[in-house]
């Protein structure tokens, strides 16, 4: 059998007993980020931080968990001399347990980390310094959220797609993620406002449809999302069309299809790694 | 069994480090792999777990090709480097974590291979010494019961009443259904434990025999002087006088000394080629 839970879960039970003192590390590296970063900020702002400014500290948080993942992912893999390299595990499972780790388990820890700081960091501004915050903590979770599919892109890019020049990688990755903040910050803002600059308030507070509604909108080419957001009036049904191939539909699923090519990339460049260490 | 044919291997941009080899290594024995430092010993064994890939020929450890890296061939074999990685867990949770992996992983074993090597369990192997570490992963590495255990200079490090218990330990251990590939520059330390051995020189196959074969070859011997030992291979200035090898033509029985064979292999290499590929030239030296 090339998967086993219990083969799976005991990986993941050894990895977390081989480099628990990495991921505690990379925990209160960030955590540390986080905290200096809103204090900085607080210093800055003193009557009260706005978005952009929280944009920034996550995003740069979110470079750290790129950056630290890049750490992580690698030594999952290749570390322990020979014992993890011969262990009795498939190539598949190795790389899936890599890939859960470092893509969903630590960015996730993280994400919460840094969520949490920041609510108590709230909770501690507005009760006990009698400060404002136009932020809400459903804004931060996008603000986390969405670097995090980028990270996926730029983190693609670096350890999968090219082998050697670190410092070309390094640019290149920077690149890339500032095109695809570009495109996934003010391109998905400016798409689900139907192509306009959404005046004001986050577009993104009414991202909290269901997932259905990507797929209905209207014949002019907008879904339900956008509609809503345009009119402010809801979406009429009458105007429903199936529209599966909307620009932002598309992006979720390139986002996706990217997700999952990764995971195959990084499979047989693990095996590659593996066999020309 | 292990089949090993027309092997070749070079590392990137450099020169071939075994060059068309063939072996065939048979369960229930234990086969010591001698050569000098840098002649491919780490590299075959590499080839063996799977770690390394060859240029050219074909390997087959137990029907398995290790280059595929199935988990059918991890589940059969264990490959301790020199030099281990020591990460910061206890050697017992060491055991707890890595143990699962193999279906015949047995813990008592371990705990008492631990206790023979006077290796605390509760230790984090991160701060054991090289000949500690080394001891706590011999211990995981002979309890895992797998039918094909590759230890790379097994011995390196540790002090003589370890290395003694390390013997033991496998002498009584070597089950019919294993087989036991041990890598080592230092002879002594294999002597009476092997039951066969391979030397390699220059990317090649020089010796493969067994040491039955091998006592039914030389005869291994002390002597004052030199002159009047007939069919002298090699010799060896020593306190008592010489340690001599001669041809075993009265098939006289001695206890073969790894250390004299290798020497005397490294001074004579087409000599001792002929001999053990069964085309006999005998070339007198000395």
């Amino acid at each position: 059998m090339p998967f086993s839970l219990s083969r799976i879960l005991n990986l993941m039970r050894l990895h977390w007993n081989i480099n628990r003192k990495i991921f505690t590390w990379m925990f209160i590296f960030l955590s540390l980020l986080i905290i200096g970063m809103l204090a900085f900020e607080l210093v800055i702002e003193p009557s009260g931080y706005n978005q952009s400014r929280i944009q920034v500290i996550l995003i740069a948080s979110t470079i750290g968990i790129c950056f630290l993942n890049i750490f992580i992912f690698k030594p999952l893999l290749q570390k322990e001399g020979a014992s993890l390299l011969i262990l009795p595990a498939s190539l598949a499972e190795k790389a899936l347990v890599a890939f859960i780790i470092s893509y969903i388990i630590f960015p996730a820890c993280c994400i919460i980390t840094g969520m949490i700081i920041i609510k108590l960091t709230d909770l501690i501004y507005i009760n006990y310094l009698g400060g404002i915050t136009d932020t809400m903590i459903y804004d931060k979770f996008q603000y986390l959220v969405a670097p995090y599919l980028r990270f996926c892109m730029v983190f693609t890019l670096l350890i999968v797609f090219i082998r050697k020049y670190f410092y070309v990688k390094l640019g290149l990755g920077i690149l890339v993620y500032m095109i695809s903040t570009e495109i996934v910050d003010n391109g998905l803002a400016r798409w689900i406002a139907g192509g306009k600059q959404p005046p004001g308030d986050s577009p993104r507070r009414h991202m909290d449809l269901p997932v259905k509604d990507l797929f209905v909108g209207d014949k002019n080419g907008l879904n339900k999302i956008q509609l809503q957001y345009n009119t402010h009036n809801g979406f009429h049904a009458d105007e429903t069309v199936w529209m599966p191939l909307n620009y932002m539909n598309i992006m979720i699923i390139l986002f996706l299809l990217l997700l999952i090519f990764s995971f195959y990339i990084g499979y047989k460049r693990t095996q590659e790694q593996e066999l020309t260490r | 069994m292990i089949s090993i044919k027309n092997v070749s291997y070079a590392y990137r941009g450099k020169e071939k480090v075994l060059n068309d080899v063939n072996l065939q290594l048979d369960m229930g024995k234990v086969y010591g792999l001698l050569g000098k430092n840098g002649i491919g010993k780490s590299t075959l064994l590499g080839l063996l777990s799977g770690l390394l890939f060859p240029g050219s020929g074909e390997i087959l450890v137990g029907g398995n090709e290790p280059g595929k890296r199935q988990l059918s061939f991890f589940r059969e074999i264990y490959y301790l480097p020199d030099n281990p990685d020591a990460p910061s867990i206890s050697a017992k949770n060491y055991a707890k974590s890595f143990g699962k992996f193999y279906p015949d992983f047995n813990p008592d074993f371990f705990d008492e291979c631990l206790a023979k090597f006077e290796v605390s369990p509760g230790q984090k192997l991160s701060n054991l010494s090289h000949g500690q570490l080394k001891k706590a992963m011999l211990a995981f590495a002979l309890s895992t019961n797998v039918p094909y255990i590759f230890l790379d200079e097994p011995t390196n490090g540790l002090d003589i009443t370890s290395r003694k218990n390390f013997n033991k330990l496998l002498a009584g251990m070597v089950q019919p259904f294993q087989c036991i590939v041990i890598s080592s520059h230092q002879m002594l330390e294999l002597n009476n434990l092997v039951d066969h051995i391979i030397i390699l020189q220059d990317d090649k196959v020089l010796v493969n025999s067994s040491i039955e074969e091998i006592g039914h070859k030389l005869y291994f011997n002390i002597v004052k002087q030199l002159e009047g030992n007939d069919h002298l291979v090699y010799s060896e200035n020593i306190l008592l006088g010489y340690a001599i090898i001669q041809e075993n033509r009265h098939h006289l029985s001695s206890p073969v000394n790894l250390e004299m064979l290798f020497n005397a292999a490294m001074e004579q290499p087409d000599y001792f080629a002929s001999l053990f590929s069964g085309h006999k030239n005998i070339v007198h030296a000395v």
